[in-house]
């Protein structure tokens, strides 16, 4: 009990949290860039984009991060691009993630009634308002539950970045278990530490989900 | 401003500006970077390198003025920091890496006039790293090879001795990289030596009508250890002083069942492009061995099973 203290208050280990959530906001951040661009090139008019779109979602959706992020760091130097292990990190998870929080942009886009859109186009809405007016407020409060998740997910698979050198959770915890034996209360307490991250994505979920709800109290 | 901007969504507020346009996809742009916020804490992490404890010799200065380029740089060490004795974490001080080689790698950047800072990758990764340049060189206790001279120059500087590890009481009766280990499970790294050797038993084991020995791969030394404690595998074969290291944390789950020879050198991997650095990295270990600097820091850290021979390059084209 005394080591499990000991671990979790050792600067250390918290130290990795930082760049634990630097993968994390910089996969979750591009990867919403790229969902965004994604999701548009899918629910496109012109069949090339979407075909595009679609063989990228094949190819980053279908194979594993890990290998996306051994790619990032080990094999692009060999043509010339060589970046930091945290930034590979992060561009790995961004590309990794773009195809799922494109998913999930489609599908609350798609699934706000149909005849919300007929009547928005009757009343003369330009596909900007339609889209800021009508589709997005409901879009994107359908699409929280699922953004909860998604970055839980993201958060859990930052651990990988471990094996490309970035100094995360992971990384800090397997080393010190290395160096000291002390399995037991390291990976017990890098396993508390990640369980309250994921915790406070979860109350941003909820509280995201509390205000976006069209039954809470005004104040008007 | 969270607010305004959720009030917004939900349609409460009424003056919608020409600034307003995308916010509310912004919005739910926002809920997701606000995740990537605390990016901004993050604290440098940089690894104080502990100093090597001897003077560097005089004819150091030499070598300095023979490879100006090297003074005053600072270069990337890959090693994979999980083998007390030659690279572990500091217990005490978990911002510093120590060992043998750490302090063998701090000589060389003291007597060439070159700093390091470390990567911690895994074992099979170590030359994967340098070749990407990723990093400069590599000091982490691995053993030159026809193989990996490939992918990497090396400048060896010690014969190899693995060590068995088993558990206590050596329950298998193994005794060596041979038939005793036939039906056995090996714990591994990834890209060991050892690996090959085992797998090639598989036909001997055959021959005496016995089942081939398995290898469960891992991805650095502690996990093997561990393997063996939680009765995964029977067997671990590594450099003998990190058998000794394991044997000694648990005296009373391992021993060592015994100790062989391998027809390799323990070896410092740069890249194969740089015949220069390769050139100076050699030439300083020369001088740090003549000045008795390699076997005092093998006796600083308890490393007594070294068995030092003339530096010398292996490289293939």
């Amino acid at each position: 009990m005394e080591l499990l203290l000991h671990y979790l208050s050792l600067p250390y280990l918290l130290q990795g949290i930082g760049f634990t959530l630097a993968v994390t906001g910089l996969g979750l951040g591009g990867g919403l860039l790229g969902g965004l661009v994604l999701a548009s090139m899918q629910l496109s008019r012109f069949w090339l984009l979407a075909a595009v779109a679609r063989a990228y979602t094949v190819i980053f959706r279908g194979t594993p991060l890990i290998l996306q992020m051994v790619f990032a760091y080990d094999a692009l130097p060999h043509i010339g691009l060589k970046l930091s292990a945290i930034a590979a990190a992060g561009l790995a998870l961004a590309a990794n993630e773009a195809p799922f929080i494109a998913e999930i942009l489609r599908a609350g886009v798609l699934g706000v009634d149909r005849g919300q859109i007929i009547a928005g186009q009757a009343l003369g809405m330009t596909p900007a308002v339609l889209m800021r007016r009508v589709i997005a407020p409901q879009a994107i409060r359908m699409m929280v539950p699922a953004f909860g998740n998604e970055s839980v997910s993201a958060l859990k698979n930052s651990s990988l970045a471990s094996v490309i050198a970035v100094q995360e959770l992971t990384l800090r915890s397997t080393q010190l278990a290395s160096s000291t034996f002390d399995f037991f209360s390291i990976f017990f307490a890098s396993g508390l530490i990640y369980l309250v991250l994921t915790s406070a994505v979860s109350a941003i979920q909820l509280v995201a989900e509390v205000l976006l709800d069209l039954d809470r109290p005004t104040r008007q | 401003m969270f607010k305004r901007l959720f009030d917004d969504i939900r349609g409460v507020r009424t003056d919608r500006g020409l600034g307003g346009r995308w916010r509310n996809v912004a919005l739910g742009g926002a809920y997701v970077m606000a995740l990537g916020m605390p990016a901004a804490l993050l604290m440098p992490a940089l690894l104080i390198p502990s100093h090597a404890q001897a003077a560097p010799p005089a004819a150091c200065q030499a070598l300095q003025a023979k490879y100006p380029a090297l003074k005053g740089k600072t270069l990337v060490n890959a090693i994979n920091p999980h083998t007390p004795g030659y690279e572990a974490l500091d217990p005490k001080d978990p911002s510093k890496y120590i060992g043998f080689d750490i302090d063998l790698g701090e000589a060389i950047g003291e007597c060439l006039g070159f700093t390091l800072t470390y990567k911690a990758v895994t074992f099979a990764a170590l030359l994967t790293t340098l070749s990407s340049g990723q990093a400069d060189i590599v000091i982490s206790d691995i053993y030159a090879t026809e193989e990996r001279a490939k992918a990497a120059d090396f400048i060896t500087y010690s014969k190899v001795f693995d060590g068995v590890l088993v558990a206590k009481g050596n329950p298998k009766k193994i005794t060596g990289i041979n038939t005793s280990m036939c039906g056995a499970t090996a714990a591994e790294n990834t890209g060991y030596v050892e690996v090959p050797l085992i797998q090639n038993l598989a036909a001997d084991c055959k021959k005496e009508g016995k089942a081939e020995p398995s290898i469960l791969l891992f991805d650095n030394n502690a996990n093997c250890i561990q393997a063996i404690l939680a009765g995964r595998a029977d067997t671990y074969v590594n450099d003998v002083n990190t058998v000794d290291q394991a044997v000694k944390a648990y005296p009373d789950k391992l021993e060592k069942a015994t100790a062989v020879t391998l027809p390799y050198s323990v070896g410092i991997a740069v890249p194969k492009n740089k015949p220069e650095f390769r050139d100076a990295v050699l030439a300083a270990l020369i001088e740090l061995q003549k000045a008795g600097i390699e076997t005092e820091l093998l006796k600083k850290w308890s490393l007594d099973a070294g068995f030092l021979e003339e530096p010398r390059i292996l490289t293939t084209n």
